[in-house]
């Protein structure tokens, strides 16, 4: 039986899956391995008609539509089937040609692995809640963040870091670790990083970039949560670029705001610090028209005054 | 794997297990059902540092809080059988009374007992190490009244061939730890931090702190019963349909269409509420993925509240310069800042100078984009909030 995954590697593999990007499909094949079958996938059964709903394939299956049995199977499956809110969810394994067919501590095997298969592909619904919550908090807009844990891992990259992280030469973010180009920055970065958890402080550090300077904000963070386990808490760096970019989505601003095409324009400007006058100016309209659909954007808002309103753009969620 | 049957063996213990890391109180859960289905008195897990001298934190069940605290604080390290514990190899569970740990009448002789256990009835014990990473050691315990009697042979190997299963838990609770630590930031700070996550029956499952403030601030307009109540009934009923047309279908994190609700508040500026659905299309296709929607809710009033302090320490500024870096990214010029301070223009301008050679910077416009997008900044509330860059 040399080469045999062990249970517990198999149990881990379960347990894991909804924790892992290919998770349930390595699971499918440890699982594969562990009874020698060619074939296993996991299979969604409508309770009336038997027919299959839903599928998630182990290896070799990929590509292979719907519920047609893999190509050159014996007849001999392996099945285990369990119901999960009133649910039925089907395990399938098989082999290929005139291979042995399966003995009965193969599927005494597979009879002990259901019940753990249910109870983690409950867990995938547990998950789900965490994942959404983090998808809610991840908008682009968010700013350019990085979070570090206390290993220094880089646990969190904000839609914007990856852009900048794309466009410099001066990041590098390999294996889970961030790397400055050149040996003084690399150092005084580790020594700003080192300096701030020790601290529970932040500090900057420049980096000269061809479109200006870009400041790098290293601030340690507390981070209070609640389980048996202790917050060590995180380290945020923020990517600061004096020339960052404004907030220029239109599209969006209308969208949010219920406004016409020109007056999320005159909005968005608004937002940006222009001077009502310099917005005409640039528009080609008159101030007086400027002044009429800055009323209507009040109007549609319920905002009262120039201030009020670009807090509210600068607030969107964009 | 062979305790599929016999004692600690149930499905349901497991449930409790491994549902431990996803749920709130998931672990006291688990130790309870723990106590019940062993016949122990009570029980509690410690994560310790890695020489399990000193107590981080825990869960317990059946010790009253005071005495819990005096042996996290105290009798944790005078207890007998813990020297014997830290001599026997980790990941299994031994018996206070069997192993050879501490023989009775030794244990019935000691501080620990007569100053601590003796009042709680606390005889036997069964306890092991755990698991072990990153540097802190995770130990069981469970404990026996003299009539409950010692944890027996059979009683041991079912704690063992629980072990694993406890293991594995502990490698999630873990995982997900992680998670939540990076996910509770995220959410404490950034312009997005009020949403509640809604599910398909419109109940909310996930209200963020920042939201709850203005729940609280705003009872008029917006309650939470089972479902996200407004006020206004033309609101509600706008409400009702975006967040139809979120779960109806469509692309995974766009706002739906015209999907701004705006509730009035008496001398503000109104409360926007956006609907956006979260993945209607789910990446995991066997099991019916249960969908969200994000409802944010954005106030256009908080105006950032500098801490000046803060300030001053990030950018190398003193405190007054700090304080007019502020001034002048909350829109002032430099006139009013002078009357404002009781100062001549010359020197607020003199100072706006100094603060522009110290942050390297050769504008008002430059200035304010560099202290808004500083983590230096707080809300009415208080609490110390980082705005992000736009």
């Amino acid at each position: 039986m040399a080469g045999e995954p062990d249970l517990t590697k198999v149990l881990d593999s379960i347990y894991f899956a909804p924790h892992g990007g290919s998770g349930w499909c390595d699971c499918l094949n440890l699982i594969c391995e562990l009874v020698r079958g060619d074939a296993a996938r996991l299979l969604r059964i409508d309770k009336q008609t038997e027919q299959v709903v839903a599928e998630l394939p182990g290896q070799n299956l990929a590509g292979q539509a719907g519920d047609s049995d893999f190509q050159g199977a014996n007849s001999g499956a392996l099945h285990g089937r369990f119901v999960a809110d009133g649910l039925v969810v089907e395990l399938k394994v098989q082999r290929v040609g005139e291979g042995d067919p399966f003995t009965p501590r193969d599927r005494s095997v597979l009879d002990e692995l259901m019940p753990h298969i249910a109870r983690a592909l409950r867990q995938d619904g547990a998950s789900r809640l965490l994942m959404d919550r983090h998808a809610a908090v991840s908008r682009p807009n968010q700013g350019a963040l990085l979070l570090l844990n206390v290993q220094q891992e880089v646990v969190f990259v904000s839609t914007r870091a990856k852009d900048w992280l794309s466009q410099t030469s001066r990041m590098t973010l390999r294996d889970n670790h961030l790397y400055l180009s050149g040996y003084k920055k690399q150092t005084e970065f580790s020594d700003l990083v080192r300096y701030c958890m020790g601290q529970r402080g932040s500090g900057m550090m420049a980096l000269p970039e061809k479109t200006g300077v870009v400041r790098l904000l290293v601030s340690f963070e507390e981070a209070g949560i609640d389980g048996i386990f202790e917050s060590n808490g995180l380290i945020a760096i923020f990517i600061l670029a004096i020339e960052s970019e404004d907030i220029d989505d239109e599209d969006a601003i209308a969208r949010w705001l219920g406004l016409t095409e020109q007056e999320a324009r005159i909005a968005t400007r608004i937002a940006q610090g222009v001077r009502p006058a310099d917005i005409a100016a640039a528009l080609g309209v008159s101030l007086h028209t400027v002044r009429h659909h800055l009323k209507n954007i009040y109007r549609k808002t319920g905002t009262h005054s120039q201030s009020q309103l670009t807090a509210m753009v600068l607030n969107l969620p964009l | 794997m062979n305790n599929t049957r016999g004692l600690l063996a149930s499905e349901r213990l497991l449930d409790q297990l491994y549902f431990a890391p996803y749920e709130a109180s998931g672990w006291h859960g688990f130790l309870k059902e723990m106590v019940r289905q062993s016949g122990s008195r009570s029980a509690r897990l410690l994560v310790m540092n890695q020489q399990a001298d000193q107590v981080y934190s825990g869960v317990q069940v059946n010790t009253d809080d005071k005495a819990h605290k005096a042996f996290v604080d105290h009798f944790v390290n005078l207890c007998p059988w813990r020297p014997g514990l830290a001599h026997l190899p980790p990941g299994k569970f031994y018996s206070s009374y069997l192993d050879g740990i501490c023989d009775q009448k030794t244990f019935y002789r000691s501080e620990f007992f007569n100053d601590w256990a003796k009042e709680l009835d606390i005889h036997h014990g069964a306890s092991g190490t755990v698991w072990q990473f990153e540097g802190q050691t995770i130990q069981m315990f469970f404990q026996r009244t003299g009539g409950q009697g010692h944890f027996r042979r059979y009683e041991t190997d079912a704690f063992n061939a629980l072990a694993p299963h406890i293991r594995r838990a502990l490698r999630l609770e873990a995982i997900i730890h992680q998670q939540k630590q990076k996910q509770g930031y995220l959410e404490h700070t950034g312009r997005f931090s009020a949403f509640i996550l809604l599910d398909a029956n419109q109940r909310a499952v996930h209200v963020s702190e920042a939201a709850w403030r203005h729940i609280q601030d705003n009872p008029h307009a917006l309650r939470l019963g089972k479902r996200v109540l407004l006020q206004n009934g033309e609101a509600q009923q706008r409400l009702d349909f975006l967040l139809k047309a979120s779960f109806a279908g469509g692309t995974a994190g766009a706002p739906v269409t015209g999907g701004v609700i705006a509730l009035p508040r008496p001398e503000r500026s109104p409360l926007l509420l956006q609907v956006v659905p979260l993945h209607p299309d789910a990446d995991r296709p066997l099991m019916p993925v249960p969908a969200h929607a994000a409802l944010y809710l954005v106030d256009g009033d908080a105006e950032p509240e500098f801490d000046t302090k803060k300030l001053a320490n990030l950018l190398g500024l003193t405190q007054a310069e700090a304080e007019i870096a502020a001034l002048v990214a909350g829109g002032q010029t430099a006139a009013k800042i002078a009357s404002f301070r009781r100062v001549s223009l010359h020197t607020v301008r003199s100072q706006i100078k100094s603060i522009y050679f110290k942050t390297d910077v050769s504008s008002q416009a430059q200035l304010t984009r560099l202290v808004k997008a500083l983590p230096a900044t707080r809300d009415r509330q208080g609490r110390s909030r980082t705005p992000f860059l736009s």
